[in-house]
């Protein structure tokens, strides 16, 4: 019984059904997103890699494609960002041995750990096909502190007039 | 039985009546006239600018509808749906969700937020019956408070967030701008086309089609017709058996769950997110769109929402240009469409009660001559 008196419907089964089935629809659409956007860096870098007493040298330029897009670039000893969404990285590899020598193109896919936000992989020891524990780690990055405190709310004047005026700026 | 629009000639009195009824776009479009030879935009950049803005905003505006469409006025408590599409925006950078994933799993996100929201936003509205707009207002300034006391000092110490990047170096709270880098306009360029040198974010507009569509599917629906009763005399559909409070109680929480929709659409196009701030103006500018395009507080349509952004945002535009060259103080042009802005919620409002009022004495004369004439006979 409500307040005033008059008695509340039941909710038909049919509406229940329904709601039911969206709101698990929704939770499935949710749970693909999780898998299938998770968003991860890769940093391939170029530097010569020592594993088990043996040195594999780095090539003189690699060049990333994903696709048609060129992603990276790297001389010896430099290191590229690639942007990675979900959990398989896929792209293929120019490899220029030595200045001027023929250029070797080798498709490239590996998995990324769900958990890894930033991952980096020895490229010559990717391309000496050595296990991927071996060429392949966590990447912690530094975080960069802002110089000045945060302009968080509380700091200014009690009603914001110090910064701004109402509608303005981008809109 | 349905009466036939006959279309009648143009007198003086209807051209009238028409400039009146439409004041505020035949303003607009006025200053834009005068405004935009003198900005000395080229058409493309003018054009290019304007379809950025139709798809950041259009979403936004049009989750204005539903609660007009129900008697509710301007729905200012459409910031508490910015803000429930903010936290969900948080969750999700933090998880590192990137692209249109991201976007998706943010808009689901909001969702119960929205809800929860909108249904507190509702249940004050119908407290305050016929006082909704400023109850609205009010209640986006006081969640605005509880939205910062969550961001501020909950997230990172009671609600787990985990990247630095995201939280305050003090180790809780949110940082001032949170980066939306990684899904910055995924949803605007995907299917984007380019035709002389103007982008067309096509899948973004194919969603506010959607909405539109839904819009114009949802008042003829049953709950629809409901709320358009609701909305021409709340006593009348009472007694017809509406609901009337649970009915205006669906059209806030749908117009918060949209408004969530929209705000994510609006920063995703931005890339980045003014943490403490993005939502407060929010409502104010949507709501000033809807007016320029010829909306009212009790009537308003999809063709107002369009109309609005055009005008309204070429005004955004062209403005501070053409204040440049007129006054040569860049700011005068700032200050003038802020001005403009506030002033014509203002001019809407009150030819809003002087409409009523007017009408209020017509039909009490009406009242008094029919009983005059009643004595007579």
């Amino acid at each position: 019984m409500k307040k005033n008196g008059t008695k509340r419907e039941p909710t038909s089964k049919r509406v229940v059904v329904f709601r039911v089935a969206a709101l698990a629809v929704l939770l499935i659409v949710a749970a693909l997103m999780f898998v299938i956007g998770r968003g991860h860096t890769i940093y391939p870098e170029n530097k010569s890699f020592e594993y088990e007493g043996k040195t594999y040298e780095a090539p003189y330029k690699v060049t990333i494609w994903d696709g048609a897009e060129k992603v990276g670039k790297l001389s010896k000893k430099d290191r590229g960002q690639i942007p990675c969404i979900g959990q398989t990285f896929q792209v293929t590899v120019d490899v220029e041995w030595e200045k001027g020598g023929q250029i070797e193109r080798i498709p490239f896919t590996m998995k990324v750990p769900y958990g890894m936000d930033n991952v980096l992989i020895n490229v010559p020891a990717m391309l000496a096909g050595l296990p991927q524990e071996v060429w392949m780690e966590e990447f912690f990055l530094a975080v960069e502190e802002p110089t000045e405190d945060e302009d968080v709310p509380g700091t200014g004047d009690e009603f914001g007039t110090g910064e701004e005026f109402g509608i303005g700026g981008e809109v | 039985m349905s009466k036939k629009h006959v279309a009648q000639p143009l007198t003086g009195k209807s051209v009238l009546t028409l400039i009146r009824d439409n004041s505020v776009p035949i303003m607009f479009i006025l200053i834009c006239a005068v405004c935009i030879p003198l900005s000395g935009f080229s058409p493309a950049y003018l054009i290019n600018e304007l379809m950025t803005r139709l798809g950041r905003n259009a979403f936004l505006i049009l989750s204005l509808l539903i609660p007009i469409m129900a008697g509710m006025g301007l729905n200012f408590g459409m910031t508490l749906g910015a803000m429930a599409g903010e936290l969900a925006l948080i969750f999700v950078t933090d998880w590192q969700i990137w692209g249109i994933p991201g976007i998706i799993l943010a808009m689901i996100v909001s969702i119960p937020f929205s809800i929860v929201l909108g249904l507190f936003c509702g249940q004050m509205m119908n407290m305050a019956r016929g006082r909704e707009m400023i109850t609205s207002y009010i209640i986006s300034f006081f969640m605005n408070g509880v939205y910062q006391l969550i961001v501020l000092f909950m997230m990172g110490s009671i609600i787990p967030i985990m990247h630095a990047s995201v939280k305050l170096p003090r180790g809780y709270g949110i940082r001032n701008t949170t980066s939306l880098l990684n899904m910055r306009q995924s949803l605007d360029n995907a299917l984007a086309i380019n035709i002389g040198g103007v982008k067309i974010p096509v899948l973004t507009l194919i969603i506010i089609a959607l909405l539109c569509l839904f819009l114009v599917w949802f008042r003829k629906t049953k709950l629809g017709q409901d709320m358009r009763a609701v909305g021409q005399d709340m006593d009348v559909a009472r007694d017809a058996g509406i609901k009337v409070d649970r009915t205006r109680m669906i059209a806030i929480v749908m117009s918060t769950v949209f408004a969530g929709f929209g705000m994510i659409i609006y920063l995703q196009n931005m890339g980045n997110m003014a943490t403490y701030s993005a939502h407060t103006q929010i409502g104010m500018f949507s709501i000033a769109a809807l007016l320029v395009g010829g909306a009212s507080v009790e009537k308003a349509s999809i063709g107002n929402v369009f109309l609005g952004v055009l005008l309204f945002h070429t005004m955004f535009i062209v403005a501070p240009t053409a204040g440049t060259i007129i006054t040569g103080d860049s700011m005068i042009g700032e200050y003038f469409r802020v001005f403009i802005s506030y002033g014509v919620i203002t001019v809407a409002l009150v030819m809003y009660e002087t409409k009523k009022r007017k009408a209020k004495s017509r039909i009490g004369q009406e009242l008094a001559r029919a009983q005059k004439e009643a004595d007579a006979q």
